[in-house]
């Protein structure tokens, strides 16, 4: 039988945010490929297969760590710790104030309970994500279990100057224009898209104009291949097409969030200790 | 080749360092490149303007427009205009987009007909005499930058990319002024001038107007310019067009 518990403290000062520092990804003011648990920043020049084209240049990617390094750097490094400690000195003063010393001693008793609140409350956050459902289908995996993978639909993104792109597969893009061709013309271009160049892809679908809306043609052609200066990006051996979602602050927002959610918990298990002691 | 380097780089800061005009993404026709471009120099009713333009000078004549426009004109009557021509033509030929001939004649005549409208006014080289005028609108949105100062962000590859897209759309006269370039608007008004100061006939104001460039006074060469511009219009594309090649 489940005990229901009162808490002695307002249940929104749980979730009140918290003025904590940038992740060091937000500080980098670099654009940033976030890939698999990784972060590549954008290089001068190509340092492995890896490239975009933008315009007439040809640019790389150059590793710069993961965000599994870069979240225990967040928690153990100098110049956070003072801002951490004192976000952690504001929350206990917020969720304490106006309790009276019974009610604070019921607190100390909830320890755990609160603690699963918290962990509910920002889970839900992480996974709570409609805006676009062609990434994020599962097949990739950050092998480092850091804070930002429980980030549903990160998986592949790239950060330019507070925008973000998904960076959808030709396939996965062309999925979006499903209604557009004949069926069993989508069936062969979702093949061919699957394995060949952008520009291949291009061709294919402009010697088929008669397989397709035609009005599709150029919204298609052009964010896959329309001319020699069209963007190309490729990365991890596949094409990608760069999709727009939308400001990167959105992105900021709840991985801070989730950031929050460990300096409460630590907030809380620290003050309960330093009440036992 | 390093020379051209140092002036991708500092077009890469400028851009980098500007505001954002608007942050409309047109993620279905352009790029990343292209809605940067778009984003950080060029305000949505002319990108916005309703008609096709040739896609060989585009975004040339997108700053262009956007200044004449916005800066020398202070009003839109230009891209009214240029929307009307461009629709009847349409009738005519399905495939027709406004030239950068047509651009730049229906910019004099357009300024020819302001300055017949506010003769009583003032004198004929109205845009001169209304210097201050056109100045404010420059000075409103130049965002000059101290390109010595470590406060500013510092360029990256990406918008180094962009900044090279920007130089491309110089004429190799004018690129190398572009080491000189601090603000946007003195960026338009050099492309302005870049683009329309060789439609001029008088060989003595078009030394003028490059003598106030060497001077790094790119405002003034505009505002030349567009005076000149307006006094030598005739309604004549072909004739305009000989000008451009002579």
């Amino acid at each position: 039988m489940s005990e229901k518990v009162e808490l002695p403290i307002q249940e929104t000062r749980l979730y009140r945010r918290l003025n904590i520092p940038n992740p060091k990804i937000f500080e980098m003011d670099v654009p940033l490929l976030l890939y698999k648990g990784r972060v590549f920043k954008l290089a001068e020049s190509q340092k492995d297969e890896s490239y975009i084209k933008v315009f007439d240049s040809v640019l790389g990617f150059e590793e710069a760590g993961s965000h599994a390094a870069y979240e225990v750097d967040y928690f153990k490094n100098e110049g956070n710790i003072s801002a951490l400690n004192e976000a952690k000195r504001n929350f206990i003063r917020s969720l304490l104030a106006g309790t009276t010393r019974e009610e604070r001693k019921l607190f100390y008793g909830l320890g755990d309970h609160v603690l699963k609140k918290i962990e509910k409350h920002y889970s839900d956050l992480a996974t709570k994500d409609r805006t676009m459902p062609y990434v994020g289908k599962g097949q990739i995996r950050d092998p480092s279990r850091s804070m930002f993978s429980k980030l549903q639909s990160y998986e592949r993104v790239l950060m330019l100057d507070e925008k973000l792109y998904d960076l959808l597969t030709m396939p996965e893009f062309l999925e979006k224009f499903r209604r557009s061709f004949e069926p069993s013309f989508f069936a062969e271009l979702q093949r061919i898209a699957a394995r060949s160049e952008p520009e291949r892809v291009s061709a294919y679908l402009t010697s088929n104009v008669s397989r397709m809306n035609e009005k599709a043609l150029p919204l298609v052609r052009n964010k896959i291949w329309h001319s020699k200066r069209s963007c190309k990006l490729f990365f991890d051996g596949v094409y990608f097409v760069p999709n727009f979602r939308g400001s990167s602050m959105f992105l900021l927002d709840r991985y801070k969030g989730l950031l929050e959610s460990k300096v409460k918990s630590e907030a809380i298990n620290e003050h309960l200790l330093s009440e036992v002691c | 080749m390093e020379k051209k380097q140092e002036v991708v780089s500092r077009l890469g800061s400028l851009l980098k360092n500007i505001p954002y005009e608007h942050g409309k993404e047109y993620d279905k026709v352009f790029n990343l490149a292209h809605n940067t471009f778009f984003q950080k120099m060029i305000p949505l009713k002319i990108v916005e303007c309703g008609f096709d333009i040739e896609t060989e000078r585009y975004f040339g004549l997108m700053i262009f427009l956007d200044y004449f426009t916005n800066v020398l004109l202070g009003e839109d009557r230009v891209l009214n205009n240029l929307r009307s021509i461009y629709k009847n033509m349409k009738e005519k030929d399905e495939k027709f987009s406004v030239s950068s001939n047509l651009v730049v004649l229906e910019s004099a005549l357009t300024a020819k007909e302001f300055v017949m409208e506010n003769k009583s006014k003032i004198g004929k080289n109205y845009f001169r005499e209304c210097t201050a005028e056109i100045r404010k609108r420059f000075n409103q949105q130049n965002h000059v930058l101290d390109f010595s100062s470590g406060s500013m962000r510092k360029t990256d590859p990406y918008y180094n990319a962009v900044g090279l897209m920007i130089y491309d759309l110089f004429s190799d006269e004018s690129k190398e002024e572009l080491l000189h370039v601090s603000g946007k608007q003195g960026l338009k008004a050099l492309l302005f001038t870049d683009y329309a100061s060789k439609y001029l006939k008088d060989k003595n104001l078009r030394d003028g107007i490059k003598e106030s460039i060497r001077k790094h006074d790119y405002f003034t060469a505009s505002v030349m310019t567009i005076d000149e511009l307006q006094r030598e219009a005739t309604t004549s594309l072909d004739e305009f067009k000989q000008n451009s090649d002579g």
